[in-house]
């Protein structure tokens, strides 16, 4: 394996969904394809398969949890690790995934941490840890039937807005350009329906919190540098350099 | 639903639920007993001594009058000869007989009671039964209960658009228990086999606004289950719409067959993984745009206005947002049943499209 990978994302365990989150990171929506490092104790799981996503994909056999394996992936330069469950392990999936959690955070804090939960009670036990974003999907499924019993159809939308292909939008996150700043959201929203934008400006972060189309009285927040816009495209949103 | 259809569902279901019928039946039985031997004790100790007797010979008779009677009558039902004992062989067999059978009806009478009474006590916290008698409209069907189920019916209570409609949940227990936090009022149990039509028929499924087939936590067979729950519900209302939830993907193209919507757990696991990965908060921004409110209801479709027919989709967009303050993500095209999200080719709006608005 290269050891000089940089920006890399570390795969700790592979189970069925592996297969999906190689070819979605390796989209060809993406212009910078990070390699990927999967670290799995059964690496004869990974499908040995020749198209285009699998290039760039190294595997390592061990155990994540190990400090070792996991400095041999070179998880100190990695952009992002994602923790996926140890279904072997049972009812105990969860606890394992704490566990290589908390070995990738004190290995390197820095690192992007993504966890798969399988149950949403044991969310409480990383509250203390620096993992980044835990994935409860029960949590996002049992609101999207809420959704869909609200309007019908709706569920295929978000599952559009969460598959990165070509022919499909994604939810993509940008600082606020340079010549926003000052701009209430709705200032900003009317410049990019003026500018005929390809994308389409649905809200904004600031101080952590996200904002979705907030109604007039709300939107006096004036974006200001550090704030980012959340948009829907094709692909990642450029603005043109003005002012 | 009104406030009058309502008390009468909440009678209807006491009436079923604690099985008044049987007490009230029980209670007929023993005032008709009672009267009867009142009659009987009357003719056969009263009138006797008046006809045979001079007017106080006998200072003990207990059955003078028939208020006397009904007295005594009460007193052997429920406990047995005390003071008032019949003087003649008549009374005296009659009296036998009034007992016998009195400690009989009593004895089913006090066991019922008993029983609804710690029926109460182990259904506390528990969904009520629906009431056969009283048919539902417009009201949310849940196949299968879980904790899942408790959580959709709260997000769906605090969207504010489900409240006031009753929820009636299909499920093989005989007892279910809903969280002890859940808002929702409305809720009523159908306890019976998914694939029978008695029950989807007890559950007033053809009339139902929305069915949500949920797999439940632990069957292992739980697909197979949702599928016949699916094909079930389309024989019986075809009409019918069905978003179903599943945890694995086994026989998914079957179900979709007969479902309107399916919500696969894996589909979404691994792109939510993913995502989060290639833009840091799209998770939080798709658990945001989820969480449905009455302000905020999140993405759904709308008519388009007449005022905006025949508009290009660009300018349509910049007048949705000026006028109403909606943000127009795309176009749902009804004939082929399509969503086109932000489309590229600028279409112009008309009838076959409606709005995706935010």
């Amino acid at each position: 394996m290269d050891s000089c990978l940089n920006s890399h994302i570390v795969i700790c365990n592979w189970n069925d969904k592996g297969d999906t989150i190689i070819k979605e990171l390796h989209s060809n929506v993406h212009r910078n394809k990070k390699p990927i490092v999967i670290i799995t104790r059964d690496p004869q799981s990974v499908p040995s398969s020749t198209e285009e996503e699998y290039q760039k994909v190294f595997i390592i056999s061990g155990d994540p949890s190990d400090e070792k394996i996991l400095r041999r992936a070179s998880l100190d330069t990695a952009d992002s690790a994602i923790v996926l469950s140890d279904f072997e392990r049972g009812e105990y999936a969860d606890a394992y995934s704490i566990i290589i959690a908390l070995a990738i955070e004190t290995i390197n804090s820095d690192v992007h941490t993504v966890v798969e939960l399988q149950k949403s009670r044991n969310k409480i036990h990383f509250k203390n840890s620096h993992v980044d974003e835990i994935i409860c999907v029960e949590e996002i499924t049992e609101k999207l039937v809420a959704q869909s019993a609200i309007s019908h159809g709706i569920s295929s939308i978000y599952l559009h807005l969460l598959s990165a292909t070509l022919d499909t939008n994604e939810i993509y996150i940008i600082p606020v350009p340079r010549h926003f700043c000052g701009l209430s959201f709705r200032g900003a929203m009317k410049r990019v329906l003026s500018d005929k934008a390809e994308f389409i400006l649905i809200g904004y972060m600031s101080g952590g919190q996200i904002y979705i189309n907030p109604a007039k009285d709300e939107s006096g927040h004036e974006l200001k540098e550090g704030d980012r816009l959340i948009t829907i495209a094709y692909s990642c949103p450029e603005f043109e350099k003005k002012g | 639903m009104n406030g009058l259809e309502l008390f009468a569902i909440r009678v209807s279901h006491y009436y079923d639920v604690f099985q008044l019928k049987k007490i009230i039946r029980l209670f007929l039985c023993l005032v008709i007993l009672w009267i009867a031997g009142s009659v009987y004790i009357y003719l056969t100790e009263s009138l006797y001594f008046d006809i045979f007797s001079s007017p106080g010979a006998d200072p003990e008779l207990r059955f003078a009058s028939y208020g006397d009677c009904m007295w005594g009558i009460l007193v052997y039902l429920f406990s047995g000869f005390e003071s008032y004992i019949p003087k003649t062989n008549a009374g005296r067999a009659g009296a036998v007989v009034f007992m016998v059978f009195g400690v009989g009806v009593i004895g089913l009478f006090t066991a019922s009671i008993a029983s609804i009474l710690i029926e109460k006590s182990e259904r506390k916290g528990a969904v009520r039964r629906k009431p056969e008698t009283i048919g539902f409209k417009d009201h949310l069907v849940i196949f299968g209960w879980s904790p899942s189920a408790g959580r959709i019916l709260q997000t769906l209570y605090d969207s504010g658009l489900y409240r006031g409609i009753p929820a009636v949940i299909i499920d093989e227990r005989d007892i279910i228990f809903p969280p002890s936090d859940l808002k929702w009022g409305n809720i009523y149990h159908v306890s019976g086999p998914y694939n029978k039509r008695e029950t989807l028929e007890r559950a007033d499924i053809r009339y139902s606004r929305q069915v949500l087939v949920l797999e439940s936590e632990s069957a292992d067979r739980a697909n197979s289950r949702a599928l016949t729950a699916c094909y079930a519900i389309k024989n019986i209302y075809e009409n019918s719409k069905i978003t179903v939830f599943i945890k694995s993907k086994e026989k998914i193209e079957l179900i979709r067959r007969y479902a309107d919507e399916v919500i696969s757990l894996p589909d979404i696991q691994a792109r939510a993984v993913s995502q989060s990965v290639i833009t840091r908060g799209a998770m939080k921004t798709l658990s945001v745009l989820l969480e449905a409110s009455r302000s905020s209801p999140g993405i759904r479709l709308s008519e388009i206005g007449r005022d905006m027919m025949g508009m290009h989709y660009s300018l349509a967009k910049s007048y949705g947002y000026t006028e109403n303050n909606s943000i127009i993500l795309g176009l749902f095209e009804t004939e082929k049943k399509r969503y086109i999200i932000n489309p590229a080719d600028d279409p112009v709006l008309s009838e076959k499209y409606r709005l995706i608005i935010l």
